[in-house]
C-alpha cells in the first residue's frame, strides 16, 4: 500500500474511478443486442447532456431511453449496496457483514414480494408503495435482529450475525410461501428475487435517488468514527465516540440504502461483500477512503455486471444477481485463501 | 502542591447481570497520584478501572471527575480528560501505526475535519515517548503483542489526558520493556499526570506506585502506601498464600516473595525448637524448619534485620531488640523464656561482639536447667569472636555444663530426622558424655 495521506489516496482513486465511470457509460451504452458504435453513443450522450439533441434517431432512443436509465440505476444500486456493506463491516468488525448476512435484504425482499402479491401489475399503489414497503421490511427486520442481539443493553457482534442468519432463514420461508400463493405473479417475483435491473422505470429512480445519495454521503461523513469503531465499542467510547448514537444512525442508514436498493433491483448478492474487500486490499482499511471509493467502484462494478447480464446470452437476458454471484464467488474464495497465508 | 481530588468514587456498586462485582467502593484519588490497583483474580480490578473510565455505569453510587458527575460529561469531553490503555487491545483491520495513534486525537478534532499540524505533532511526541515512532508506517496486524501495547499507549497519550488509566500495562512486555514503560509512567506522573493502573505483579506495583489499593471480593481491603498494604498478614488473608515480605535492597520498597513448598513430607515429631541467630544467618533455616512443621521460636533479633523479617513473615515467635542496639535486659529475659519452652536450642554460627554476647550468655541458665543446647561450627568460633576471647571462654565453660556441637545447619536437619526414630527423644540430656567429642552428637 502506498504510504500517502488518506485524502491523497481518496483524491487519486476517485479521479481514476470517475474516469472509469465515464468510460463505462460510453462503452456500455454502445453494447447490446442492437449495436451502436461507441463513437455514436458518445455523440448522443454529449448531445443529450448539453440539450442539443433534436433528432429522435434510433440510436438516440436506444441510448438515452433504454440503456442510459438502466446504467444509471445500476450505478445507484451498486453504490448503495457497496457503501452499506463497507460501513456494516467496519461497524460490526466483521468482514462477513453486509446487508444480506444481517437479514436486512431478505426483509426488504419480503416487503417487496408482499406488494407484488397484493398489488399485482403496475398499479398506483404498487408503484408508490413498493420502495416504501421494502424499506419498512428492511427496517423491521433490522430492528428485530438488533433487538434479538441486544443482551442486557449490550450489542454483541457474534449474536448480531447469528440473529441475521436466523432472520434470513425465516424470511426465505416467508418468500417461498408468498411464491406459492402468488399465482400468475410468480414469474415476476422469481425474476426479481434473482436481481434484475430491468424491472423499474426511470421514474422510480427519480423518486428514490435522493435517499440513496443522502444515505451514501452520510456514511462517507462518518468514516473517522467507523475507523475508531473497528477497535471495539469500549475503546471507541474511551476515545470520545458517542458509540450508541452513531451505531444506531449508521445501522439505520445502511438499512435504508439496502431497502431502497432491493426495491429497485431485487436481491443482488456479493456486491456489498466483494467491492469493499477489493478496495480495502488496494487502498487500506481507512473508511474515509473506503466508503466513497467503494460506492463509486460498486456502481461501476454493477454497470459492467449488468452489461454482461444483458449481452452474454443475448437476446436472452440473465438476472444480474446470477452474474454477480458467478463473478463474486471465485473472487471471494481467492480472497479467503490468500488472506489465510 | 495542591492536592485536589481529581476522581472520587462514592459508594459505587457494579454488577454484570446478577453477579455483583463491586460492592460499595469509596475512593478519592488526588491529582498527581500514582495509584496501583492490586488484588486476586475476579476481585473487581478491571471493573473498577472501567467504572473510572465511565465505560461501565455503576448500578449504585456516583463517580465524580473534578467534582462533576462523570455521567454528565459527553464522551468527547471525557476523552480529553481521561484516557485508557486496555489490557487486550482489539485489533481487527490493518491500520498503520500512525493512523492508530492519530485516532487518539479524535476528541480534540472538530467533526468532519482533517488532522491538523498540531495533531501530527502531538502524535509524534506520544510515539517518540512510548517508543513506537520507528513503527509508524507498519501495519498494526504485523506487530507483536508488546509493540501493539506501545501503540495503544501512544494513542492514549495522544489524547493529552489529565488522568491515564491502564489495565496491566506491562502485560505483554519483556523485562526491559516493562521497566522502560514504568519509567515513562513515572516521568509522566512527575510532570503532573494522574495515573491509575491495575497491576498483577505486586512488586512492580510497590516499586512505582505511591499508593496501593488492594481489592478483595469487590471491596477495598486495604489502601495506603505500599508498605502499609503489602504486609504478610494482609496478603495471607486476601490471596490465601504465605509470603515473605522484605525490603528491596536498593529502593527500600516492600517486595513480596512466594514461599515454594519443600517437596518433603511434614514431620510428625512435635518438637519445639529455639534458634539463637541474627544478621541473616538463620533465615533459611527458620524457613525450612517452619515448613517442616516444627514449632520454631527465635531470639534475640534486632528489628528489621533479615532474620527478624523472615521470622515475622513466617509467624515465628521472636524475642526482639531495637534496630542496631545491644541486647538489653528485657530482650535477654524474653529470649530466655522462649528458649525455656523449647525442646532443643540451637545457637547458630553468628559472630559475637560486645552487643550480642547475651545471646551466648543465655545458654548458661538453659544448660543449668538441663536443656539440650547446640552450638554450630565451633571450629570457626575464633574467627567469629570479636569480644577479645570472651566468647571462646564462655563456650569452653559451657562445655562443662553439657553444651553440644554440630558442624553446620545440615547437621541440624539430620539430627532432627534421626530424632524422630528414637523413643526417648525428649528425655532430658545430662552433660556427661559430651565434652570429649565435638561431633559425636548424632547418636543422641
Amino acid at each position: 500500500m502506498l504510504r500517502i495521506n488518506w485524502y491523497q489516496r481518496l483524491f487519486w482513486s476517485m479521479l481514476l474511478l470517475v474516469f472509469l465511470l465515464f468510460l463505462s457509460v460510453i462503452v456500455c451504452t454502445a453494447l447490446g443486442s442492437a449495436s451502436v458504435a461507441p463513437a455514436a453513443a458518445f455523440k448522443v450522450l454529449f448531445q443529450w447532456v448539453f440539450g442539443t439533441e433534436d433528432v429522435q434517431t434510433t440510436a438516440a432512443v436506444i441510448v438515452t431511453r433504454i440503456r442510459l436509465p438502466r446504467i444509471v440505476l445500476a450505478f445507484f444500486v451498486g453504490a448503495a449496496l457497496s457503501a452499506a456493506g463497507a460501513a456494516l463491516q467496519g461497524l460490526l468488525r466483521n468482514p462477513l457483514a453486509e446487508p444480506y448476512t444481517l437479514g436486512v435484504a431478505s426483509g426488504a425482499a419480503v416487503g417487496t414480494a408482499l406488494t407484488l402479491v397484493i398489488f399485482p401489475g403496475d398499479t398506483f399503489w404498487g408503484i408508490l408503495g413498493m420502495p416504501l414497503v421494502a424499506f419498512l421490511g428492511a427496517l423491521l427486520t433490522g430492528i428485530f435482529v438488533y433487538r434479538l442481539a441486544l443482551v442486557e443493553g449490550h450489542l454483541a457482534v457474534e449474536t448480531l450475525i447469528l440473529a441475521g442468519v436466523i432472520m434470513n432463514s425465516f424470511m426465505s420461508a416467508v418468500l417461498s410461501f408468498l411464491l406459492t400463493i402468488a399465482g400468475e405473479n410468480m414469474h415476476q417475483i422469481i425474476y426479481w428475487m434473482m436481481g434484475n435491473l430491468n424491472l423499474r422505470g426511470s421514474e422510480y429512480l427519480l423518486y428514490t435517488s435522493p435517499y440513496l445519495v443522502v444515505g451514501v454521503i452520510v456514511l462517507c461523513l462518518f468514516g473517522k468514527e467507523l475507523n475508531i469503531l473497528t477497535f471495539g465499542e469500549e475503546t471507541a467510547g474511551q476515545l470520545g465516540v458517542s458509540v450508541e448514537r452513531i451505531k444506531k444512525l449508521l445501522l439505520f442508514v445502511a438499512t435504508l440504502l439496502t431497502g431502497v436498493a432491493v426495491a429497485l433491483a431485487g436481491t443482488i448478492g456479493f456486491i456489498g461483500l466483494i467491492v469493499p474487500h477489493l478496495v480495502r486490499l488496494l487502498l487500506g482499511p481507512d473508511h474515509r477512503v473506503l466508503i466513497p471509493v467503494s460506492a463509486v467502484g460498486g456502481g461501476v462494478f454493477l454497470i459492467w455486471a449488468d452489461t454482461l447480464a444483458r449481452t452474454l446470452l443475448a437476446p436472452v437476458e440473465l438476472p444480474v444477481g446470477v452474474v454477480t454471484a458467478f463473478l463474486g464467488v471465485p473472487f471471494f474464495v481467492y480472497l479467503l485463501r490468500t488472506r489465510k497465508r | 502542591m495542591v492536592s485536589d481530588v481529581v476522581l472520587k468514587i462514592l459508594d459505587v456498586e457494579c454488577s454484570y447481570g446478577a453477579h455483583q462485582v463491586l460492592r460499595g467502593v469509596n475512593l478519592e484519588i488526588p491529582r498527581g497520584a500514582f495509584l496501583g490497583i492490586i488484588g486476586p483474580n475476579a476481585a473487581g480490578k478491571s471493573t473498577l478501572l472501567k467504572t473510572l473510565a465511565a465505560t461501565l455505569k455503576p448500578v449504585r453510587g456516583v463517580v465524580f471527575f473534578s467534582g462533576r458527575d462523570l455521567a454528565e460529561f459527553s464522551r468527547q469531553d471525557l476523552a480529553k480528560k481521561i484516557s485508557v490503555v486496555p489490557q487486550e487491545p482489539v485489533v481487527g483491520f490493518p491500520f498503520s501505526v500512525l493512523d492508530v495513534v492519530l485516532m487518539g486525537r479524535y476528541p480534540h478534532q472538530k467533526r468532519f475535519s482533517f488532522e491538523s499540524k498540531k495533531d501530527f505533532q502531538v502524535a509524534e511526541k506520544a510515539m517518540q515517548l512510548s517508543g513506537c515512532w520507528h513503527l509508524r508506517d507498519r501495519n498494526l496486524l504485523e506487530l507483536s503483542g508488546g509493540e501493539r501495547q506501545r501503540v495503544v499507549f501512544a494513542r492514549a497519550l495522544a489524547q493529552e489526558p489529565e488522568v491515564l488509566l491502564l489495565d496491566e500495562p506491562t502485560n505483554h512486555l519483556d523485562l526491559a520493556s516493562q521497566l522502560e514503560m514504568l519509567e515513562i509512567l513515572r516521568n509522566l506522573n512527575k510532570q503532573g499526570l494522574t495515573i491509575v493502573a491495575v497491576f498483577h505483579d505486586l512488586n512492580l506495583a510497590a516499586q512505582y506506585c505511591d499508593r496501593l489499593l488492594l481489592l478483595h471480593q469487590g471491596k477495598i481491603f486495604a489502601i495506603g502506601k505500599p508498605e502499609e498494604v503489602l504486609k504478610p498478614e494482609i496478603i495471607k488473608k486476601v490471596y490465601q498464600t504465605d509470603v515473605l515480605v522484605v525490603r528491596h535492597p536498593l529502593t527500600g520498597t516492600p517486595q513480596v516473595f512466594l514461599l515454594p513448598g519443600l517437596g518433603e513430607e511434614k514431620t510428625d515429631v512435635p518438637l519445639r525448637l529455639h534458634l539463637v541467630c541474627g544478621g541473616g544467618v538463620g533465615a533459611s533455616l527458620i524457613g525450612q524448619l517452619v515448613r517442616k512443621g516444627y514449632t520454631v521460636s527465635a531470639g534475640v533479633l534486632n528489628i528489621n534485620d533479615t532474620d527478624w523479617e523472615v521470622a515475622k513473615a513466617l509467624g515465628v515467635e521472636v524475642a526482639e531488640e531495637k534496630p542496631f542496639s545491644p541486647i538489653g535486659r528485657q530482650a535477654f529475659v524474653a529470649n530466655l523464656e522462649l528458649a525455656m519452652k523449647a525442646d532443643l536450642i540451637f545457637l547458630l554460627e553468628i559472630p559475637f561482639g560486645k552487643g550480642n554476647l547475651p545471646n551466648l550468655e543465655v545458654l548458661e541458665p538453659l544448660l543449668e536447667a538441663g536443656k539440650r543446647c547446640y552450638l554450630l561450627n565451633p571450629e570457626e568460633l575464633p574467627d567469629r569472636d570479636y569480644t577479645e576471647g570472651q566468647a571462646i571462654e564462655l563456650v569452653s565453660s559451657f562445655k562443662e555444663l553439657g553444651l553440644k556441637f554440630l558442624p553446620d545447619q545440615q547437621a541440624i536437619m539430620r539430627l532432627l530426622e534421626e530424632w524422630g526414630k528414637e523413643e526417648d527423644v525428649l528425655a532430658p540430656a545430662a552433660g556427661e558424655r559430651t565434652h570429649s567429642s565435638l561431633y559425636g552428637e548424632q547418636q543422641g
